[in-house]
């Protein structure tokens, strides 16, 4: 189940870097927007990963 | 135990069980949000929702602190009756009581317009009068399982988001993947960006996908060790709730659909963001975006209304329950009479709470649904309403409801870093200024500030937008104002100040019951520390 989460987690991350990689090439709404977008599933696989992982996993 | 001590909640809510318990309370928004922004802000929708976002994020950290800073269950208006005293704790818990009844009405009737895809017979549009009294029969079922004391468990809360969370991942992923063009996006973001009025009034209804914040402090008092539970659980909350309204917002913009889109009411061919989001739609855009993507739509067109209907139920019931609750809550705090306070006989629950706020629903849902259920009334709407239809009509008091009891909570929160600096703070809103404030240093929350900024500015959208939101909401905090006076002045409870509270004695209590001996004994530290400075201060 971990190692599930895992692969979720750093997909999450992968997926939200090519989100960001794409949309910058597109006028300043839409790719402000999808920025955005790529950067919330960034910051939500890296806390899914420090949950798994980090210290705050302390009883 | 001694026979007066009050009754406590079992924390038996594991950090699954916190995510879960939110999801299924705000998660359940976007399945009516986006048909609303989308029919409202057009090729703007994805920006609308971007900035209510933010907003959103800001206000999400802020009750995150706050819910592990001081893990109970009262929610907002705790917060602010703490920060800023009883009237303002009032005015948060009465605005946060609006939001609640019609959390009842909105999601039930969406609810509705989400079984219609596959019961064509309680369409909003086509059959006005069986989708009322569908309606009716909801909320007043809800109604009388409260009053019993049926709540769906928290296993089945999990149950639920967990099946939506993969289901609404598998729509986006599939939708991206095979329909979705960049082109198409910008393409229609150019050709159909709305009017500055389309555009305010588009991210005033955005925030409604972002509301039911008040199940982070709800969780958080019946959560295992909340302080550090909750900043892990409520996090992920927010961004996944971020993720999948702007995922959706862009998806509706630049999507060519599997099927065609119908055309328009006078034969003419329309976008997707015009089918979704008019008055015979904007109830279950979720569903048609899901069965629009290529194969795995031909399964979600079965699946998704059922559940989008169960996940709006789940959302309505929240409204129910939460309601009475923040309304004893606030009796049992003094701001409303003790009648909120009365319990039934044999079931124990509030049941005259809830059969007010229930009523309180059902009169917002006959407002709602009257347009389309007499002519001559549609003609009234039209003349003086701008012509908003039932679901418009409650997405303007959700938005007005949200956006007054969120301003008050973010100054709540930089009064409580003010005025309470000595309660251990295991979770910060990031980005702080330190200073010093009477004597103690303190650190001053500038996106509490930021937020604060943008949730005005959604305020301000709300009453130069929305008709009828302009005259209900206001009317609805005068009304509450006017009773709390009424009341105050019959107890002969001071009207505009506080009554005095020992904060500290109550600081100990909740970190006790929350089982955070931890934090309790780094606030005795906290406070014997600062009580040793303050004498050494006034000695010297």
């Amino acid at each position: 189940m971990r190692m599930i989460r895992t692969v979720l987690s750093l997909a999450m991350i992968v997926v939200g870097g090519i989100v960001v990689a794409q949309m910058a090439h597109y006028p300043i709404a839409a790719s402000f927007t999808g920025i955005i977008l790529g950067l919330a599933m960034i910051a939500l696989g890296t806390i899914r990963l420090r949950a798994l992982y980090g210290q705050s996993r302390r009883p | 135990m001694s026979s007066d001590r009050k009754p406590e909640l079992r924390r038996s809510v594991t950090p699954w069980g916190s995510f879960s318990w939110g999801y299924s309370d705000v998660g359940a928004d976007i399945f009516v949000g986006l048909g609303l922004v989308l029919g409202a802000a057009a090729g703007a929708s994805n920006v609308a929702f971007l900035f209510a976002g933010i907003v959103y994020v800001c206000i999400g950290l802020a009750y995150t602190e706050l819910a592990a800073t001081y893990p109970v269950a009262g929610g907002g208006q705790y917060f602010v009756l703490r920060g800023l005293g009883d009237i303002f704790g009032f005015i948060a818990g009465w605005a946060v009581l609006l939001d609640f009844t019609i959390d009842i009405a909105l999601f039930s009737w969406s609810c509705v317009d989400y079984l219609s895809e596959l019961l064509p017979q309680v369409s909003s549009s086509a059959h006005a009068w069986s989708h009322f009294i569908l309606v009716v029969g909801l909320i007043v079922g809800l109604c009388v399982l409260n009053i019993i004391g049926v709540r769906e468990s928290t296993a089945f809360n999990g149950f639920v988001s967990a099946l939506d969370v993969v289901s609404e991942t598998a729509i986006l992923s599939l939708g991206f993947l095979f329909t979705f063009s960049p082109n198409l996006l910008v393409h229609t973001m150019q050709t159909s960006w709305p009017s500055p009025f389309d555009f305010m009034k588009g991210i005033s209804l955005a925030i409604v996908s972002f509301v039911g914040l008040e199940s982070i402090s709800q969780a958080a008092e019946e959560t295992q060790r909340p302080a550090s539970i909750i900043p892990r659980t409520s996090t992920a909350l927010i961004l996944t709730i971020l993720i999948f309204a702007l995922s959706y917002a862009n998806l509706a913009l630049g999507m060519h659909t599997w099927h065609p889109i119908p055309l328009d009411a006078h034969g003419h061919p329309q976008m997707l963001w015009q089918w979704l989001g008019n008055n015979e739609n904007n109830g279950k855009a979720v569903a048609l975006i899901a069965r629009n993507v290529p194969y795995w739509g031909a399964i979600a067109a079965f699946y998704v209304p059922v559940l989008g209907a169960i996940l709006l139920l789940i959302s309505s019931n929240s409204g129910v329950f939460g309601s009475s609750r923040i309304a004893y809550a606030m009796a049992s705090g003094g701001l409303l009479p003790s009648i909120f306070q009365r319990v039934h006989a044999r079931y124990r629950t509030p049941m005259v709470s809830l059969l007010v706020f229930t009523a309180v629903a059902l009169i917002e849902v006959i407002f709602a649904a009257l347009p389309s259920l007499s002519p001559a009334m549609a003609t009234v709407y039209a003349q003086h309403f701008n012509g908003e239809s039932g679901i418009d009509f409650l997405g303007d008091l959700y938005a007005f409801g949200a956006a007054t009891s969120y301003s008050f909570v973010f100054v709540a929160v930089v009064a409580l870093r003010l005025v309470d600096p000595l309660s251990p703070r295991k979770f910060k809103i990031p980005v702080n200024i330190p200073m010093r404030f009477r004597g103690e240093r303190v650190e001053f929350p500038v996106v509490a500030v930021i937020g604060f900024i943008g949730m005005t500015a959604i305020l301000t959208f709300t009453m130069i937008t929305h008709p009828i939101g302009r005259i209900a909401g206001p009317a609805w905090i005068v009304f509450g104002i006017i009773l709390y006076f009424i009341y105050r002045a019959r107890k002969r409870l001071p009207l505009l100040h506080s009554r005095k509270r020992d904060w500290r004695a109550e600081q100990i209590e909740i970190l006790r019951r929350a089982g955070e001996l931890e934090l309790m004994d780094e606030y005795m530290a906290n406070l014997r520390a600062s009580d040793a400075r303050r004498a050494g201060v006034a000695e010297g």
